[in-house]
C-alpha cells in the first residue's frame, strides 16, 4: 500500500468497519433473536391459528352434512392431508409440526413426538395455547408452541430445534456475515480504491511534497479535480511553483551565499544568542587554522585568548540583548592566536540580527596582519610625510595639488583644505598657468625635474626653493610628486658664504695687503722714526736760523706725507693709529665744515645735516675725519664740473642683524643702536659693475688717485667695527652711508688740549725694540724727556735686563721682537713684577693691542713711528697721571 | 478530466434520453366488450380471469364496455349499443378487442370487424364460433362448453341406474343449449323444457320417475320462478341424484359442475397478449374450457341419504358453504 494516509484510513475504516460488525453482529444476534422469538410465536401463533381455522372449516363442513359421525373420519383425513399440503411448503418445519389426539397418538406426522411424558401430558391437559423450551434427546434444545382443536379434541403443537428456530439467525450470521464482509471488503476495496482516487492527488501531493523536500521541485501536480482537494492541488502546485521559484532564488541566493562566504577574503562567523560559532566559511579556516567542524560551536573568545579577553567578552551580552554596542556600530582591531600559535591582527565586525527570536551575531574577520603592517608603514610614512621640514606636494597634470603635508602649509601659510584648492601656479608667481603643460610634458618626458623656483606665501611674501619632482602614474592617473626645500637659509647662507668669501677674500685681501702695508707701514714707520727723530733732534741742535732748518722741515714733511701715505696702508688694513675715544660726529663735523667746503669743488654746495641728539661714538677721530673727508672729496669730484650738492647727514637708528647684512664690512655686528653718516652727491653716480670694486686698493678711476682712499674708508669703518652701504644710481648721484656703533659713553669735549712740550720726567725706563734705528731715538727722545733709558732688542733679553736692573719706572715693549715678542715678554714681567708698567709700542693700531692684552693690565700704547709729543703724553699719562 | 465528466454526462443524458423514448410508447390498448352487464355473474367471473392475467402488464391499457343485452333484449338498444361499441372503437383505436358471450359477437365482431386488420378474441361463445364465421383472420377465441360427461359421471356414482332426464327452459338458448350437448355428447336424453315454474316442479318429478339422475339446465328464467321455493321444492322432492352445470343452479341440485368464467377470461387475456406480442390471430386455433368448479349439496345428499365419497368433498364445495367462498 503505497500511501500511509491511505494504510491509515483504510486501517481506520476498516476497523471501524469490522466493530461496527462485531456490535452489530452482537446487537442484531441479540435484536434478532428477540424479534425472531417474538416472529415465531407471532408467526407460529398464526399457523397454529390457520391451522385451527383449516380444522374448523372441516369441522364445519362435517357438521353441514349434518352426519359427523359417518364423515368424521373423512374430515380428519381431509384435515390432515389439507394441512400436509398446505405445509408441506414449509420444508424442515414440517417435521415440527405434530397434531396429537387426546390420547397423545401424534396424528402427523408418522415419526413419534419426542417430549417427556410429563410436558406431553401438561400440553393436552392444557386448554390455552402455551410455549416451552424443552430438550432434546440429542443434548439441543427446542422451542414448541402449542394450541388446543376442542372440536375434535386435537393438540396442534409445533417444535422447533433451536437450530430451526434460530436458522434465520445462523443463516444471518452465515448469510450476512460473510456478506457484510463481503461488502465490507468490497466497501473496503472501494474505499480503498476511493481513497486511493481521492488521495491520488494527495499522493501526488506526497510525492511533490517529498521530491520537494529532496530538493525537487520540477515535477508538476496535475489537477484532477475542481472539489477541495483539486482546490488543494491546485493551491499546493501553485505553493510549489512558489515554492520552486523561491527555493530557485533560494538555492541562487544560498549558491550566491555560499561562494560569498567561500570566498570571501574575510573571515564569516555566525554566533549563536551564548556566542558559540554555528557558522564558519572557509576565510576563518585561512585566518585562525581551525576547520568548520573544530569550531564549531567553540566559543569565539578562543580565538582571542590574550586580547583582553575580558574586553572582549563583555562585549557580546549587551550586543546580544540589544544588538547595538560600541562593538556593533563599529570595528575592533584585535590579537587573535592562530591554531598554530601564531599571532595574527583581526578586524572584527559585529552586527546583530534575528532569528527565531534570539539575538544572533555576525562576525566579519579580517586578517588585518599585513594591512596592519603596511598601515604602521604607511603610518609611519605619513607620519615622517608630515614631520619632515621640506615641502611635499602631490599634484596632478591640472597642477591642483592632491596632497600638501604639514611642512608645506606651515612655510607657505595656508591651511590645508585651502591649499588643497589651489594650483601650483597660485603659490609660484613666476611660474604662469599657460606654461604648465610645458612644464608637465617635460616632466612626463624626463621623469624627474630638479629646478629652483619662488613660492609665495599667502601673506605675499616669496622664499626660494628648490624642487625636486618625480612623476609617476597611479590608476592611470599622472601625478608630480614634488620635494621642496626652502633654501632660503640656504640661499642666505650661499649669500653669506659668498659674502663670507667675499669679506673673507676682501679680509684676506686686506690681511695680506695690511700684512704687506703693515709690514712695509711698520719698516717704513721705523725708517720714518728715525728720519723725524733725527731731523728734530738735529733741528734742536741747529740754530733756528739756520738754512739747515729749512730742509730739516723738507725732510720733516716729507717723511710725514710718507707717514700719513703709511698710515692710510695701516688705516686700510685696519692697523692704522687708532685712538679710540668718544666723539660727537656732529662737533667733528663742525669743525671740519670749513676743511671741507675749502677742499671740494667750488660748484658744488655742501649741505650739513646733523641730527641733534646724535649719540657718541668711540672711534678714532682722525681716522673719521679722514673717512669723511675721503667721502666728502670723492663726492665733489663726481660732481665734477657741474653744479651739484654735496649733503652729509647724520643720526641714529637701531639696526636689526638683517639690516646689517646687506652692508659691506658685515664682519659679525650685532644689532643694536647706530650712528649714521650720511654723505650723498647729485653725481654721475657709480656703474654697477664697478660698484663691488670701489674698495678694492689701488682701484681708481681718477687720473691722479692712488686708489687708496676708499680702501682707506673701508679699513678704517672695519677697524670701528662699523658698515658701509653704498647707493648709486649713474646720472643721479650716490650715497655713502657710514654705520657706527653707538657709545653709551658722553662724547668727550674734542678740543686738541695743548701740547705739554714742557714736562719732563725722570726714572729708569727699559725700551724694548729689535729694531736699532728705533731703540737709538727712542733712547734720545727719552733722554729729553728725563729719563734713564735701557734697551734689550728682543724679550727674553728684556727679561734679563729687568731682573738685573730693578727700580724700572715704566718698560717701553715692542710687540714683534725675536726670540720673545711682547706678549710673552709682557706676561714674564708681569710674573715678575705684578706691578710693572709697560707701554706697548707698535705699528698695529692700539685696538688690536688692547685686544690682545685686554685685561691683562698694558699702561699705555705708542704707535710707531711716534714723535716726542706722542712718547711724552703716553709716558705722562703712566708717571704723572694728575697732570 | 473535464472532457471525461462532460462526456458521461452526454451518454447519460443519451441513455435518459433513450429511456424517455422508449418509455413514452403508448401502451397497448385492450378493449374488452361484454355482452351483459358489471353485475352478472358470469360476465363478473369472466372479466375477473382477464384482469387477473393483464393486471401484471403495466403496458397495457384495459378498458370494459358492456352492451348489457341480458337485461336489455331489445334489438334497437342492442344495435344502439353495438354502434357506440363501434364508436368507442374507432376512436379508442384499441389494439386488440376481446369480446364475451354471443351477443357481442353477433352485433359487434361478426358485423362490423371480421377480416378487418383489428384483431378480436372472443370467449364465452356457446358451444360453437362458426355460427359468427369465427375464427377469422382476425378473430380467434374459446368457446364455452358444458361439462356434461363428467357431471353424468359423478352423478352416476350415487344413482341406480343411467338414464339421465334433462329440465331446462324452454328459451331459445336453452334449446341451441340442448341442441349442442346432443350434436356433440350424442347421449339420450329425458328432455324437458318447460315454460314456467309449476311446469318445472312438474317436470321435475316426473323427470325422477323416468330416469336416474337428472341434468338441470337453465330454467331460472321461467314464468313464475322463485328462488326459495325451488330450493325448498328440490330439498323436499329430489329422490335421484341431480346434476347441474351452472353456478347460479347449485342450490338445485345434489352436484354441480360450474362452468368457471375466470377460464375463459384468461385464456382471452393471455391470447390477446400473443397476438400484442406479434401473433396472428388466425395462428391460434380456437379452444374450449376444460375447468369446472364442483358444488355439493348437502341438503340434498341428506336428503338422498347419499355420503360423498372423501375424494369428491376434497375438490368440491358445499352449497351451504356459499356459492363465493
Amino acid at each position: 500500500m503505497p500511501g500511509t494516509l491511505t494504510k491509515k484510513l483504510l486501517l481506520l475504516i476498516g476497523g471501524i468497519f469490522l466493530l461496527n460488525l462485531v456490535v452489530i453482529m452482537l446487537i442484531g444476534t441479540s435484536k434478532m433473536s428477540a424479534v425472531i422469538d417474538a416472529s415465531k410465536s407471532t408467526g407460529y401463533k398464526e399457523k397454529l391459528g390457520e391451522i385451527s381455522r383449516l380444522l374448523e372449516e372441516q369441522d364445519k363442513r362435517l357438521r353441514l352434512t349434518r352426519m359427523e359421525e359417518a364423515y368424521l373420519k373423512d374430515f380428519q383425513t381431509i384435515a390432515l392431508k389439507s394441512i400436509a399440503a398446505t405445509f408441506s411448503q414449509d420444508g424442515p418445519e414440517l417435521t415440527s409440526l405434530y397434531l396429537i389426539d387426546r390420547d397423545g397418538t401424534v396424528l402427523f406426522p408418522d415419526s413419534p413426538l419426542d417430549l417427556p411424558p410429563e410436558l406431553l401430558h401438561r400440553i393436552l391437559a392444557a386448554g390455552q395455547p402455551g410455549q416451552e423450551n424443552v430438550s432434546n434427546s440429542d443434548g439441543g434444545k427446542s422451542w414448541i408452541i402449542y394450541r388446543k382443536f376442542s372440536p375434535w379434541n386435537w393438540t396442534i403443537l409445533y417444535r422447533l430445534p433451536y437450530q430451526v428456530k434460530y436458522a434465520a439467525l445462523g443463516a444471518f450470521k452465515r448469510t450476512v456475515l460473510p456478506l457484510i464482509v463481503a461488502v465490507g471488503g468490497i466497501c473496503l476495496l472501494l474505499l480503498y480504491w476511493l481513497i486511493k482516487r481521492q488521495l491520488q492527488p494527495i499522493q501526488h501531493l506526497t510525492v511533490a511534497a517529498s521530491a520537494m523536500a529532496e530538493g525537487n521541485y520540477a515535477s508538476t501536480l496535475p489537477v484532477l479535480s475542481n472539489d477541495e482537494i483539486g482546490l488543494l492541488t491546485r493551491a499546493f502546485e501553485k505553493m510549489r511553483l512558489k515554492v520552486h521559484e523561491q527555493f530557485g532564488e533560494l538555492r541562487l541566493k544560498q549558491e550566491i551565499f555560499e561562494k560569498l562566504t567561500g570566498s570571501a577574503k574575510d573571515g564569516i562567523i555566525q554566533l549563536d544568542h551564548q556566542g558559540k560559532v554555528v557558522f564558519w566559511n572557509q576565510a576563518g579556516t585561512v585566518i585562525f587554522g581551525y576547520s568548520r567542524e573544530e569550531i564549531m560551536g567553540a566559543d569565539l573568545y578562543r580565538l582571542f585568548p590574550d586580547t583582553a579577553p575580558d574586553q572582549v567578552r563583555g562585549l557580546f551580552p549587551a550586543f546580544h540583548e540589544s544588538g547595538y554596542d560600541h562593538a556593533g556600530g563599529g570595528t575592533l582591531e584585535l590579537e587573535a592566536v592562530h591554531k598554530n600559535g601564531s599571532r595574527l591582527f583581526v578586524e572584527l565586525s559585529l552586527s546583530s540580527f534575528e532569528l527565531n527570536g534570539l539575538m544572533q551575531s555576525m562576525a566579519v574577520v579580517r586578517d588585518v596582519t599585513a594591512r596592519k603592517q603596511e598601515e604602521e608603514r604607511m603610518a609611519l610614512m605619513s607620519f615622517a610625510m608630515e614631520r619632515i621640514n621640506e615641502l611635499v606636494f602631490l599634484v596632478e597634470n591640472s597642477s591642483r595639488f592632491q596632497y600638501v603635508n604639514e611642512a608645506a602649509c606651515r612655510a607657505l601659510g595656508y591651511s590645508r583644505d585651502d591649499l588643497l584648492e589651489r594650483r601650483i601656479t597660485d603659490i609660484d608667481h613666476g611660474f604662469p598657468q599657460e606654461k604648465w603643460p610645458e612644464h608637465w610634458l617635460e616632466l612626463q618626458d624626463k621623469e624627474s625635474l630638479d629646478f629652483e623656483t619662488v613660492l609665495t606665501r599667502q601673506d605675499g611674501s616669496s622664499f626660494p626653493v628648490s624642487i625636486l619632482t618625480n612623476y609617476f602614474e597611479f590608476n592611470r592617473i599622472g601625478y608630480s610628486f614634488a620635494l621642496a626645500v626652502d633654501i632660503s637659509q640656504q640661499k642666505q647662507m650661499e649669500e653669506e658664504r659668498l659674502q663670507f668669501e667675499r669679506q673673507l677674500m676682501q679680509t684676506q685681501k686686506l690681511e695680506s695687503l695690511g700684512v704687506l702695508a703693515g709690514g712695509i707701514a711698520h719698516d717704513f714707520n721705523n725708517l720714518l722714526a728715525a728720519i723725524i727723530g733725527h731731523s728734530e733732534l738735529t733741528k734742536r741742535k741747529l740754530s733756528p736760523e739756520s738754512a739747515a732748518v729749512n730742509n730739516l722741515n723738507q725732510i720733516e714733511q716729507a717723511a710725514e706725507r710718507a707717514a700719513d701715505l703709511a698710515k692710510q696702508m695701516l688705516a686700510y688694513s685696519g692697523r692704522g693709529k687708532f685712538v679710540i675715544e668718544p666723539i660727537n660726529l656732529n662737533q667733528l663735523l663742525e669743525e671740519m665744515l670749513h676743511m671741507l667746503e675749502v677742499s671740494i669743488s667750488k660748484k658744488a654746495v655742501l649741505r650739513l645735516h646733523p641730527y641733534a641728539q646724535l649719540p657718541a661714538i668711540e672711534a678714532d677721530a682722525t681716522q673719521i675725519r679722514q673717512v669723511i673727508m675721503n667721502l666728502v672729496i670723492n663726492a665733489s669730484e663726481a660732481i665734477g664740473e657741474k653744479s651739484g650738492i654735496i649733503s652729509i647727514t647724520t643720526g641714529c637708528m637701531d639696526c636689526d642683524e638683517s639690516y646689517l647684512k646687506n652692508v659691506w664690512l658685515n664682519e659679525n655686528l650685532t644689532g643694536g643702536l647706530y650712528v649714521y653718516l650720511e654723505i650723498a652727491d647729485t653725481g654721475c653716480g657709480i656703474a654697477k659693475d664697478i660698484l663691488p670694486r670701489i674698495f678694492d686698493p689701488f682701484f681708481t678711476t681718477k687720473f691722479t688717485g692712488r686708489g687708496l682712499g676708499m680702501s682707506a674708508v673701508m679699513g678704517i669703518i672695519r677697524g670701528h667695527n662699523g658698515a658701509i652701504k653704498v647707493y648709486s644710481e649713474p646720472g643721479k648721484g650716490t650715497t655713502f652711508k657710514i654705520l657706527l656703533p653707538a657709545s653709551d659713553k658722553p662724547a668727550e669735549i674734542f678740543n686738541g688740549n695743548p701740547q705739554d712740550e714742557e714736562w719732563v720726567g725722570s726714572g729708569k725706563v727699559l725700551l724694548v725694540d729689535d729694531e736699532e734705528s728705533v731703540r737709538g731715538i727712542g733712547v734720545e727722545m727719552l733722554k729729553e724727556l728725563g729719563f734713564v733709558c735701557l734697551t734689550a732688542d728682543n724679550g727674553r733679553e728684556a727679561l734679563e735686563v729687568y731682573r738685573r736692573e730693578a727700580g724700572f719706572t715704566l718698560v717701553i715693549l715692542d710687540l714683534t721682537m725675536p726670540k720673545m715678542d711682547g706678549e710673552q715678554c709682557f706676561r714674564e714681567l708681569r710674573v715678575i713684577d705684578p706691578e710693572v708698567k709697560v707701554i706697548i709700542s707698535s705699528g698695529y693700531n692700539e685696538y688690536e693691542v688692547s685686544q690682545k692684552f685686554i685685561g691683562k693690565g698694558i699702561s699705555g700704547f705708542v704707535q710707531k713711528p711716534y714723535k716726542l709729543s706722542a712718547l711724552r703724553d703716553a709716558i705722562k699719562g703712566i708717571v704723572d697721571p694728575d697732570v | 478530466m473535464i472532457r471525461r465528466v462532460r462526456m458521461s454526462l452526454l451518454l447519460l443524458c443519451l441513455t435518459l434520453f433513450g429511456f424517455t423514448a422508449g418509455a413514452a410508447e403508448p401502451p397497448k390498448k385492450i378493449l374488452y366488450i361484454d355482452s351483459y352487464h358489471p353485475d352478472y355473474l358470469w360476465s363478473h367471473d369472466i372479466l375477473a380471469g382477464i384482469r387477473g392475467v393483464l393486471d401484471s402488464h403495466n403496458d397495457i391499457e384495459l378498458s370494459v364496455f358492456y352492451l348489457d343485452t341480458k337485461r336489455n333484449k331489445d334489438e334497437k338498444f342492442i344495435q344502439s349499443v353495438a354502434r357506440q361499441a363501434r364508436q368507442l372503437i374507432d376512436s379508442w383505436h384499441p389494439d386488440v378487442v376481446i369480446s364475451a358471450d354471443d351477443n357481442a359477437a353477433k352485433y359487434v365482431v361478426a358485423p362490423l370487424y371480421k377480416d378487418h386488420p383489428l384483431p378480436f378474441v372472443f370467449c364465452g361463445l356457446n358451444w360453437d364460433a362458426e355460427a359468427y364465421g369465427f375464427p377469422a383472420e382476425n378473430v380467434t377465441g374459446m368457446v364455452e362448453v358444458c361439462l356434461v360427461t363428467e357431471l353424468i359421471e359423478t352423478l352416476s356414482r350415487f344413482s341406480t341406474g343411467s338414464k339421465v332426464g334433462y329440465l331446462a327452459s324452454n328459451t331459445l338458448s336453452e334449446r341451441k343449449e340442448l341442441e349442442n350437448i346432443n350434436k356433440r355428447f350424442q347421449l339420450d336424453f329425458d328432455e324437458r323444457l318447460v315454460e314456467n315454474f309449476s311446469q318445472l316442479k312438474e317436470a321435475f318429478l316426473e323427470l325422477q320417475q323416468n330416469n336416474d339422475l337428472i341434468l338441470i339446465q337453465e330454467c331460472r328464467s321461467v314464468e313464475g320462478f322463485d328462488h326459495e321455493e325451488m330450493i325448498a321444492f328440490v330439498k323436499n322432492n329430489t329422490q335421484v341424484p341431480t346434476g347441474a352445470m351452472q353456478k347460479y343452479l347449485v342450490h338445485y341440485a345434489l352436484v354441480a359442475f360450474a362452468k368457471v368464467g375466470e377460464e375463459q377470461g384468461e385464456f382471452a387475456a393471455r391470447t390477446a397478449l400473443r397476438i400484442l406480442n406479434g401473433a396472428e390471430p388466425s395462428s391460434i386455433p380456437v379452444a374450449e374450457n376444460k375447468r369446472a368448479r364442483i358444488f355439493l349439496n348437502t341438503e340434498i345428499a341428506h336428503q338422498l341419504k347419499i355420503k360423498f365419497p372423501i375424494d369428491l368433498l376434497e375438490v368440491s364445495t358445499f352449497v351451504n358453504e356459499g356459492l363465493f367462498k
